[in-house]
């Protein structure tokens, strides 16, 4: 078993720097590339997941802030912007670590899709959201994400950086075939999503400022209660 | 009779991964438009385009904006169709234009179709060979979404009962409920979450081997289909490769012709997102002959 993880782990990141030595000099397949790319990137992470030695309690835990994640949608709709997933993710990253807040991130995404529907938007939301997860348990332990406005920064951040992930796919119809990309028409395409972005954005402070404290609370006290994901 | 939905996951899964992936490479109009033309059709056999009309709207708005935004942003190309104050639009703008918005129309009308036909249970079966405790998960969170939904509409009526809704009252106030309802249903939950564990855990989950019911066998036809798919598959990929089957714009747009070889290509491509209208065709045939 552990061959074959260490197999599957350098498999994966050789296949990564293969797809960005080709990329460096066939940059007119970049949509295909990155998706590459990012499909290594997630595998890698769930091969990780897979071989990791796990409590069910964990399992089950994921799942339900996974769920929570996804539902959290449903009072809100009445609010035009407004969603708690992200929020529900940092939190999850901020206080059950990297690896639990990317799986809530990336189930959440795909079990809300396959009740919503998928498409073409699905990994890299995957990619977004699981991102979010990722890097709030990577900085949970500097000072700024001990403070409540460092943590409202951080939520301002990534409203704009999820909505500039989520546009990356849609790239390649302005010019992917022969380069004729410009800078022009990538700054008209990002700035249409802008106004979603900021709704985003606004969202995450609102919650990070009026209910990170007690989230976080809720689950670090469920956390040491039961000894999960420690 | 074999429907194209009885097909095996991998099977099902292969064609539309290939037909996203043809609608992405494949820019070339003919080809753009016969595959639409064929999308469409399979759409319309399967429920009279009923599951299509939902992202009408979505397929519209995206292509459009596409379309317009290539030529206001390029004006790259030597044959100018009119000027716009000193802004050149091109021909070859409008084109690519116009080809990425029927590829991402394309590429969302395969989706639509994959979600009626590709449901969850196939998707989670293909993750069960590949990473078991990643469909673990994600069939725990597939069957806690219905439950929250259930629970949160249960806190709602105690909630109003308190005179808490979400539906009443300024935005803050609104705001401010609606994420007590998520506290309480994340505390609620919680608890409900080590049952759910402790209950596995005694069912013996996680101690060694587990044997399963398999639901989807492959079967000769899967295996006849399957190669069917990969041949189409990789002489798509050849042609590719020489540069046919798509229309070359930068540096200088090529003029419009269609070689015999692209032909070839062309009725390749047709056979391969047309596969489903030949399987429910052939079986309708047989059907009626049998009868």
């Amino acid at each position: 078993m552990l061959r074959n993880k260490v197999a599957a782990s350098t498999l994966l990141i050789m296949a990564v720097i293969l797809l960005l030595i080709v990329s460096a000099w066939r940059a007119e397949h970049y949509i295909l590339l990155s998706f590459g790319v990012m499909a290594a990137g997630i595998l890698f992470l769930l091969a990780r997941f897979e071989n990791r030695k796990m409590e069910v309690g964990e399992l089950v835990l994921i799942a339900v802030i996974a769920a929570i994640a996804s539902v959290g949608r449903i009072p809100f709709a009445s609010i035009p912007g407004a969603q708690p997933t992200t929020f529900v993710i940092i939190v999850t990253g901020l206080v059950f670590g990297a690896e639990a807040g990317f799986m809530v991130g990336g189930v959440a995404a795909l079990a809300s899709n396959m009740v919503l529907g998928q498409g073409p938007w699905t990994p890299w939301q995957m990619a977004a959201w699981g991102l979010i997860g990722l890097v709030s348990g990577l900085l949970r332990n500097r000072s700024f994400m001990q403070n409540k406005w460092g943590r409202a920064v951080y939520g301002i951040i990534w409203g704009f950086l999820f909505g500039f992930i989520m546009n990356l796919w849609g790239l390649f119809s302005l010019g992917g075939g022969g380069n004729t990309l410009t800078m022009d028409a990538v700054v008209a395409y990002f700035g249409a999503s802008l106004l979603f972005d900021t709704f985003h954005s606004i969202a995450n402070v609102v919650f990070l400022l009026v209910f990170g404290d007690q989230f976080i609370k809720t689950l670090s006290r469920f956390k040491r209660k039961y000894g999960l994901l420690e | 009779m074999r429907r194209f939905t009885d097909f095996h996951p991998i099977v099902t899964f292969l064609y539309y991964a290939g037909a996203v992936a043809l609608f992405a490479a494949l820019l070339h109009p003919v080809f753009l438009v016969a595959g639409l033309i064929i999308v469409l059709a399979i759409h319309f056999f399967y429920d009279r385009c009923r599951g299509l009309q939902r992202w009408f709207f979505l397929m519209l708005t995206t292509g459009l904006f596409i379309f317009i935004l290539n030529p206001v942003f390029n004006e790259r190309g030597r044959h100018v169709l009119f000027m716009l104050g000193d802004h050149r639009v091109t021909l070859e703008a409008a084109v690519y234009g116009g080809m990425s918005a029927l590829s991402i129309i394309g590429v969302i009308a395969v989706f639509v179709s994959y979600n009626e036909v590709m449901t969850p249970n196939k998707l989670l079966f293909l993750f069960a060979k590949l990473l078991p405790r990643f469909a673990v998960l994600l069939m725990l969170t597939l069957r806690f979404i219905p439950l929250m939904r259930k629970r949160l509409e249960e806190i709602g009526d105690v909630q109003v009962s308190k005179g808490l809704s979400v539906h009443e009252g300024t935005l803050k106030e609104r705001a401010r409920n609606g994420m007590n309802y998520i506290q309480v249903l994340l505390t609620f939950s919680l608890e409900e979450a080590i049952q759910t564990a402790e209950s596995m855990k005694a069912r013996g989950y996680g101690e060694g081997v587990r044997s399963s019911y398999e639901h989807f066998v492959f079967k000769r036809p899967d295996f006849a289909a399957a190669l069917y798919l990969l041949l189409l598959l990789a002489v798509l990929v050849y042609g590719r490769i020489q540069g046919f089957g798509w229309l070359a714009i930068s540096p200088v747009m090529e003029t419009f012709s269609f070689p015999q070889n692209e032909a070839v290509l062309l009725i390749i491509h047709c056979l391969f997102i047309g596969f489903p209208l030949i399987v429910e065709t052939g079986e309708y045939i047989r059907w009626r002959i049998l009868n």
